[in-house]
């Protein structure tokens, strides 16, 4: 048996930073394979994307198609896996008669599919999942009227009075779409007030639909079937309220998916990858770009920039070891 | 190759519906689609077979998958 020839550079997320990395590697004549679940990446849950500079206004199926679409200008040199990454380690060092170079340690990346891929550096940008709120009934009405993808689910809850949890972004864009569908929509906030842009704000803080509730903390969630209630806590006065609603939208943030790795690359603080401005980690050959990583703006263009610049640290790293 | 009834329930706004629907046509396997955003009478029919809210859900013969799981599609249509 022949070992496959190690791939100069595995990425790890199929979202517009991993896509980006991908395309500046090929066009550096580099092997690339690229492994994610979800073409496209987050962007595809996005909703309408009016900051992705050079397209005024555009939606996240439309912009995912886009870059799948330029990414498979380089298919001779980009090989895509749809498939989840479980590990990824690092072997021995080479011995010095080894054709991969001396002294060089290979990555190596298993997966569900019960696949095992070696390269030579990776590039991981497996993104975030959404953050839940931890409180009884969650888990029990997850799909049973709590969803954390507005834009997947919110015409589901046409013509019913809906939560939105968080006053993000996020949140914001949630209730933007609720708008047309729901009847009412509370929006709770745990400080003391929306920190959502206020170009996004404005689109509701007038709408008499829209009940905007700060300071509060969510406690439970209760229902028979199907989600009934909230109950949230105003964390002023102590005092508990229960609104009823057919739906929760949870939107309170993301948290890094480091799970593959979170033995072999330094996190910070809140589980993100330490990455330096030009994607590289602690880790010599393991880069790492876009909202996995310790980024403050989790932005589409700014993705697809980390993207870039790791690709070419990548590639400089691999033109320093020949 | 001769497939069951397919149907798939979605959104119009919905990535992992979009996902779906690519891999079935990939794969050449006919399947009706359901916009359960514009149809309340289909949304409350989905709720009834999947027990639950989430797109997209995928009807195959007497099976439904939730959600986009290229694994249990490929099982179910064995392909």
């Amino acid at each position: 048996m022949t070992t496959p020839t190690p791939y100069d550079i595995l990425i790890v997320g199929y979202g517009p930073a991993g896509i980006t990395a991908a395309i500046y590697a090929a066009r550096k004549r580099l092997t690339v394979a690229l492994i994610g679940d979800l073409p496209g990446g987050e962007v595809r849950n996005s909703g309408d994307i009016e900051n992705w500079p050079g397209d005024q206004h555009t939606d996240g199926n439309t912009l995912a198609d886009k870059l799948i679409a330029h990414l498979g200008d380089h298919k001779d040199l980009v090989t895509i896996m749809q498939d989840k990454v479980l590990t990824i380690t690092q072997e021995s060092p080479t011995p010095s008669n080894s054709p991969s170079g001396k002294g060089r340690k290979l990555f190596i990346t298993t997966t569900e599919g019960g696949k095992t891929y070696t390269s030579k550096t990776v590039i991981y940008t497996a993104g975030r999942h959404p953050r839940m709120l931890n409180v009884p009934g969650e888990a029990e009405y997850k799909n049973l009227g709590i969803t954390y993808c507005a834009t997947c689910d919110a015409p589901l809850f046409s013509g019913m009075d809906v939560a939105v949890v968080g006053g993000g972004n996020t949140g914001a864009e949630a209730v933007i779409m609720l708008q047309k569908i729901a009847k009412k929509i509370y929006v709770l906030q745990d400080s003391d007030r929306l920190i959502a842009d206020p170009v996004l704000i404005a689109n509701f803080d007038k709408d008499p639909n829209v009940t905007i509730i700060t300071n509060t903390k969510t406690t439970k969630i209760a229902g028979e079937t199907m989600v009934k209630s909230l109950t949230y806590q105003d964390v002023k006065t102590g005092a508990e309220h229960t609104v009823a609603v057919g739906g929760i939208f949870v939107a309170i943030g993301a948290i890094p998916n480091t799970g593959p790795v979170k033995d072999l690359v330094k996190l910070d603080r809140m589980g993100a990858i330490e990455a330096d401005r030009y994607g590289a980690t602690n880790v010599p050959g393991f880069f790492a770009a876009g909202d996995v990583t310790n980024i403050r703006d989790a932005q589409i263009v700014v993705a697809a920039g980390q993207g870039c610049s790791a690709a070419l640290s990548a590639g400089d790293y691999l033109s320093r070891q020949q | 190759m001769s497939f069951p009834d397919i149907t798939i329930y979605t959104t119009k706004t919905c990535g992992y519906c979009k996902a779906t629907k690519a891999f079935l046509t990939e794969h050449t396997v006919p399947f009706t689609e359901i916009d359960v955003g514009a149809d309340q009478e289909k949304a409350r029919e989905m709720i009834e077979v999947s027990g639950q809210m989430g797109v997209p859900v995928i009807v195959i013969g007497d099976e439904f998958v939730v959600g986009y799981d290229e694994e249990k599609l490929k099982e179910l249509l064995k392909l």
